[in-house]
């Protein structure tokens, strides 16, 4: 995709892990070897179990966390290479909504003044202009414009993430990055948050990455969705191939795994059952790490880690990483683990 | 399961269960305030509900509707003060929990009735191994030996698919993972074979592959009577009976599960089955979002609380709190437009 706006090549982000109470020491490959890019006005989903590297994945483009290699380009400007100042400009393009609005809003300040603090770090906007910005931002997330010199503490759980959002749209950014936006929310509230976020795309031609363990809120609102595992990229579709013909067997097994809230639906089909748990990120499994828990697993795939590779047809890039990647997974994957 | 005889004989149950059974757990009438400095909010309002043996009602509805709330006052679990049960009745197998003595209680608690709940780490002691947990329960209701107890804590652990049980029955709570504390205090909870399964959120925390796990589990104990609350449609779609709806402390609706999903009559349970999406809706709608939000336990309306946010209200809505009446056999729903239908249709 020539025209992305955000190119992300090879990202690695590692952590060293300190020997702790629950021993072993070494480096945490939080991230490792990701691809992906997002386009303009597009939103890409990120989903995964805890521990996947999704969140981090949201913190290196923030520029919150270092990159330990590859590269992250912004319409043409590697973020991980740039300096101080330059660092600054470019994150004035990017911004984050966080999940628990409570604990990212400062309670002493105003709303008014939450708001208008990346207006104050940016110096996009003279300091006179402020409050009547502020008061369009609010409007635009459908807050009154009277919360201006109110508490956060006096909104509720889905008013403060609406302040959440107006914050991160005050200085026009191109990607926001919602690092599990909805996940303290109530289904009533997330559903005023999902609506809200698709209306400000349709009229600013935003991007998304949308991060979150809720797979139906990310099939929901996303474009195209990303597939993480032990820090590395799965499978990487359009959100219906990613639903309708995933390829990758850990996709078919998240996918089967969310419950459908209908009885009849959910009653009468198999669900593929994954076994134990993810495997400690600090001694990963050789070759493909997924191969621990995978129904489909043989010997190559402790000895050889499956590239990243296009497997698509029709134009549609498809990306997956599994050396079985193969149309009909779903079924293939169902027939293996029901023997 | 246990053959000592119940306590105390209560009043003999006169409702029996829509199925038509004698319910095996049933809460009547209850109603609970907690002290706040706002004022007294009154958390759970006339809730009554009732579980035939082997059955599974799961209780839905959104934060602070009252269903932690309920489930805490009728195992009389919740701190007085703050709370205070104001009335009703709660029957297991008969026996009236309210008119125990604590003593007795502690009887009745973990042997015929036990809970599991959403945050694992909390429910377990953290400097007691996760066997000497299990074995507690079991030694104190079935008067097993210290012995017979390990065995049975270890055959439980591995009934609920903990790997290696007999290593991780003398491991500590923190040395679990998620998934499988979950599954640990599952067993702890079934190891004295309880008549009914109190599960409040136990999946909410946990990854969905683990969740999906955990539910595959539960649904492997046919005979238990289960009351699983959740927010979570999804599971309470493939787990559930029959489902009870609670709105600012009020059952607003009742009935069989499919009847619910597929034909919902309160407003509010509408509003709530539309703002979920769906992995399946290929037009990608705008989700139904209900504006607003829930009224202040502190201050509820005299008439129906979801009457500010309702899309099908009248004045007379205001008047008074509408009684959950029949709008379908086994079905009940609160609102009594939802009534004016049923009765329409009848």
């Amino acid at each position: 995709m020539p025209d992305a706006l955000l190119e992300v090549t090879d990202l690695a982000v590692h952590f060293n892990a300190k020997a702790g109470a629950r021993g072993g020491s070494g480096v945490v490959k939080a991230v490792d070897g990701l691809d992906f890019s997002i386009g303009h006005g597009e939103t890409v989903g990120v989903v995964g179990e805890s521990g996947c590297g999704k969140s981090t994945t949201g913190l290196a483009i923030q520029g919150l966390v270092k990159a330990t290699a590859g590269s992250i380009m912004l319409d043409g400007v590697d973020l991980t290479k740039l300096k101080n100042r330059q660092v600054r400009a470019a994150r004035r393009r990017t911004q984050m909504v966080f999940q628990d609005p409570t604990s990212s809003l400062n309670m002493r300040m105003t709303v008014g003044q939450i708001v208008a603090e990346p207006l104050l770090v940016h110096e996009t906007l003279p300091k006179a202009q402020h409050r009547e910005r502020v008061a369009e931002l609010l409007g635009l997330v459908g807050m009154p414009e009277s919360a201006l010199d109110r508490y956060p503490h006096e909104f509720s759980g889905g008013q403060r993430q609406r302040i959440g959002i107006a914050r991160a749209l005050a200085v026009e950014p191109d990607l926001i990055i919602c690092d599990e936006p909805t996940a303290a929310l109530d289904v009533s509230i997330r559903a005023q948050v999902l609506n809200l976020f698709r209306e400000l795309q349709r009229e600013r031609d935003l991007s998304y990455l949308f991060i979150s363990h809720d797979l139906s809120a990310v099939h929901h609102i996303s474009d195209r969705i990303l597939v993480m595992y032990l820090g590395r990229p799965m499978e990487l579709a359009s959100r219906d191939t990613v639903y309708n013909d995933p390829q990758h067997p850990y996709t078919v097994a998240l996918m089967s795994a969310v419950p459908i809230p209908d009885p009849d639906v959910e009653r009468n089909r198999k669900h593929v059952l994954l076994k134990g748990d993810v495997p400690s990120p600090l001694n990963p499994p050789s070759g493909c790490v997924f191969r621990t828990r995978c129904p489909l697993a043989q010997d190559i795939c402790a000895t050889d880690k499956p590239e990243f590779r296009d497997v698509g047809t029709d134009g549609e890039k498809h990306m997956v990483a599994c050396h079985f990647a193969q149309p009909g997974m779903a079924e293939l994957v169902a027939s293996k683990a029901a023997q | 399961m246990s053959t000592t005889p119940p306590l105390t004989t209560g009043p003999e149950t006169t409702t029996l269960t829509p199925t038509g059974v004698k319910p095996i757990f049933e809460v009547d009438d209850l109603q609970v305030e907690f002290r706040t400095n706002a004022g007294v909010a009154k958390a759970v309002n006339h809730v009554g509900f009732s579980v035939a043996p082997g059955e599974c009602l799961a209780i839905v509805g959104e934060s602070g509707s009252g269903k932690t709330a309920t489930l805490l006052a009728a195992l009389r679990l919740l701190p007085t003060p703050p709370s205070r049960t104001t009335g009703g009745r709660v029957l297991v197998d008969g026996v009236d929990l309210f008119s125990l003595s604590r003593k007795e209680l502690r009887d009745v608690l973990g042997r015929d009735i036990s809970m599991v709940f959403q945050d694992s780490l909390s429910a377990f002691n953290p400097i007691l191994t996760v066997g000497r947990q299990i074995s507690e329960g079991v030694r104190r209701h079935r008067g097993l030996s210290k012995k017979q107890a390990r065995a049975l804590s270890i055959e439980m652990l591995e009934r609920v698919g903990v790997p290696d049980p007999q290593q991780r029955v003398d491991q500590y709570p923190h040395q679990l993972s998620g998934g499988m504390r979950q599954r640990a205090m599952i067993a702890m909870a079934l190891a004295g074979e309880p008549k009914v399964l109190i599960a409040d959120e136990p999946t909410t925390a946990l990854d969905v592959t683990v969740q999906a796990q955990i539910l595959e589990l539960v649904r492997s104990f046919q005979d238990l009577s289960i009351v699983w609350v959740s927010h979570d449609l999804g599971v309470v779609a493939g787990l559930a009976d029959r489902v009870a709806v609670m709105y600012a402390g009020s059952i607003i609706e009742q009935g069989p599960v499919r009847e619910i999903f597929h034909d919902p009559r309160h407003p509010y349970t509408r509003a709530l089955l539309g703002s979920v999406p769906r992995l399946r809706d290929p037009d990608r709608n705008d989700l139904v979002s209900i504006p607003g939000l829930p009224p202040s336990l502190v201050d509820l309306p005299p008439g129906c609380p979801f009457y500010a946010r309702c899309d099908v209200r009248e004045d007379r809505c205001l008047s008074r709190m509408p009684e959950l009446v029949d709008v379908a056999p086994r079905h009940q729903a609160a609102c009594f437009v939802a009534a004016d239908e049923a009765r329409t249709h009848a």
